[in-house]
């Protein structure tokens, strides 16, 4: 009888401290899970303010593109300055249109992708590219008092601006969550569960010096 | 009556209806003025007008200024989450405006919950033509609190269109809009654009048309010949915004007029409207050079609106167009409410072209009143009243309220062509 019990108390013994790590590892997976779910979150937040800005594009170049097709009618010789830096307006207008189409083919499906540097860095790029062509066309408009005192046209330049300003911060959330979810799987015991979980780390969303800086879209109105 | 008297009027409206503010709510709605922009005075009035905010349209709006070299876009989103701003909403509805006099720029951030009410674009617009000409001209706390009216506007709009997303939302996902604040860089030059119309000879009537129509248009001049000239001198030094120009000439179109009451005897006219809500206040006009003119000075002192833009008499503010509201009682706050009349009519006194003499004729028979039963119709002309020939318009009111009940009255009527006398004894007062 005795000996049982206390063959039952050493079982003990060497249990507790088995179900205290079990539970420990398992309490640990759940956090890097949570982290994970919340850069999932953070990222459909980035990709639906992209989609929010591609769906401005069109409207923008509709504008232009009609304002320049009225313009041009009124000029009679082709090989005027003024037509050619029509032409030049709507050449952006639609390599715009072009880079909105390239990025936003590139961003879908980035959810399975997270943790691919090269991947995340070239939609960071092509969207960028996007941003950069927008300013370009808006400064070139500069050009054009009528169009840009349109109502029509300062009312898509306040939404872009407004995009521009969810796409940073969501951006930013997102570098937040994916380092919190980085370094929880860089402690220990997380880097176990990690690895066993098949966790891996997930890529920054930044390219080059841009990082630090957000870059601002603001017009001159 | 050009918008801007509004803030200034507001500042007393709300002194008084202010009180009941919880000590907690107060100090966060508080204006936090690291930038040193406001008063003391302006930055607990801006508190109390938001208090009225977050009452009616469970709206958390802060104030914040600051003078550092942040962006103001990030700032005002980290800010938004750090105040927890939204949380004294049962909706999570916040607006966050950040004023940065060291970097030049205006935000106003707007939480997940009001993105659909407060859109980027007209965020930008009120930023714009509303508080950027107020800041131009260095009234900070005047253009805050002049924006704040349009967030109240808007709001009032959206709860009739229904815009307003029920669900709670918190926090801000970086909605609004950030613009140069221009602070002090001179107030804005008025317009210089003459009216479209005539108004020589016109009728004050016309004169309030030729108004609503340059603030349609947003002519700012403020020496537009329908102005009087002491309302010319006080539009000069006034800060008229777009948006305060769009408002009016937006509130007016859903006004119908009701009656204008002109008393030559006087040379002063008032335009009244029909008003529910009591958004449109009454135009009072003054004859100078044999002109109409807006008499908008006397406007400004006697009439006030509250945080629902709703206009009332300031009943301390001595007017001489109080002749033109005999038929209205007021409350103690100076809130217009309809009259229990003793006869039941109105009445209007005019002067004959030629000979100048005035006389007076009934413009209005309230159904069932005792001017109903007595014969009165309107159209009368009042040629005899008692012992009073061609009595004035004040001239009967004082003998309707002199006569106790029971006394006996005469009065002489043309009607058409026919002459009619009616007898009977005064009514008791009401």
């Amino acid at each position: 009888m005795s000996t049982q019990k206390s063959s039952l108390g050493i079982i003990l013994i060497l249990l507790v401290p088995v179900i205290t790590i079990a539970a420990y590892l398992i309490h640990s997976y759940n956090g890097i899970l949570t982290a994970e779910e919340e850069v999932l979150t953070a990222w459909s937040q980035v990709e639906s303010n992209y989609q929010r800005r591609a769906d401005l594009v069109p409207n923008l170049v509709k504008t232009v593109q009609a304002y320049a097709g009225h313009e041009k009618s009124l000029i009679t010789d082709v090989t005027d300055a003024r037509a050619k830096a029509l032409q030049s307006l709507t050449g952006a207008a639609q390599e715009l249109t072009d880079a909105t189409a390239t990025a936003g083919s590139l961003t879908s499906g980035s959810k399975e992708k997270l943790s691919d540097e090269t991947h995340m860095a070239a939609v960071a790029g092509a969207q960028k590219d996007v941003n950069s062509r927008i300013t370009a066309l808006m400064a070139m408009t500069e050009a054009y008092p009528n169009l840009k005192a349109s109502d029509n046209f300062l009312a898509l330049q306040d939404q872009l601006e407004g995009t521009e300003n969810r796409i940073n911060i969501a951006r930013m959330t997102f570098n937040e969550r994916a380092g919190e979810f980085n370094a929880s799987i860089r402690r220990i015991p997380g880097t176990l569960v990690a690895s066993w979980g098949g966790f891996k780390r997930k890529a920054y969303f930044q390219s080059d010096a841009e990082a630090s800086k957000a870059p601002a879209l603001q017009f001159e109105k | 009556m050009s918008y801007s008297c509004r803030i200034i009027r507001l500042f007393l409206v709300c002194y008084f209806a202010c009180f009941s503010i919880s000590m907690a709510e107060e100090s966060k709605l508080r204006a936090a003025d690291g930038a040193g922009l406001f008063s003391a005075e302006q930055a607990d009035f801006i508190g109390q007008y938001h208090q009225k905010l977050l009452e009616v349209y469970d709206i958390d709006y802060r104030v914040l200024t600051i003078a550092d070299e942040s962006d103001i876009n990030l700032f005002a989103n980290k800010q938004f989450s750090d105040m927890k701003v939204g949380s004294l909403s049962k909706t999570g509805r916040g607006l966050l405006l950040v004023i940065n006099p060291k970097q030049n720029l205006v935000r106003l951030e707007v939480s997940k919950g009001l993105e659909p009410v407060y859109t980027d674009a007209f965020v930008s617009y009120i930023e714009h033509r509303q508080i950027i000409p107020f800041f131009k001209a260095s009234q900070v706390a005047n253009g805050v609190l002049a924006t704040s009216e349009l967030v109240f506007a808007r709001a009032a709009d959206a709860v009739a269109g229904k815009a307003f997303d029920e669900t709670a939302m918190i926090g801000s996902a970086g909605g609004g809009a950030a613009n140069k604040a221009n602070i002090g860089a001179g107030m804005e030059a008025k317009s210089s654009q003459p009216l479209e119309s005539q108004t020589e000879g016109a009728t004050p009537n016309e004169v309030v048309d030729s108004y609503l129509a340059a603030m349609k248009a947003r002519n700012s001049n403020p020496d537009l010949p329908i102005f009087s000239e002491d309302s010319k001198q006080m539009m000069r030094s006034w800060v008229v915004t777009p948006a305060q120009m769009d408002m009016l000439s937006g509130t007016y179109a859903k006004c119908k007029l009701e009656k204008t009451i002109i008393s030559e005897q006087r040379g002063r006219a008032v335009v009244r409207y029909y008003s529910p809500d009591r958004l449109c206040s009454p135009f009072f006009l003054v004859k100078e050079n044999g002109n109409w003119k807006l008499d908008l000075t006397m406007m400004q002192k006697a009439i006030r609106f509250n945080h629902m833009n709703q206009w009332h008499f300031d009943m301390n503010a001595k007017h001489d167009y109080e002749f033109a509201f005999v038929d209205w009682s007021f409350d103690k706050n100076g809130y217009p409410t309809a009259k229990k009349l003793r006869w039941g009519m109105s009445w209007q006194s005019f002067s004959e072209p030629t000979s100048k003499q005035l006389f007076s004729v009934v413009t209005w028979v309230k159904k069932d009143s005792f001017a109903e039963k007595t014969g009165l119709k309107v159209g009368d002309i009042i040629l005899k009243w008692n012992d009073s020939a061609l009595p004035d318009f004040s001239t009967i009111q004082k003998l309707i309220d002199m006569a106790d009940e029971g006394t006996p009255y005469s009065i002489t009527l043309q009607r058409g062509t026919a002459q009619v006398t009616l007898t009977g004894k005064s009514p008791p007062r009401s």
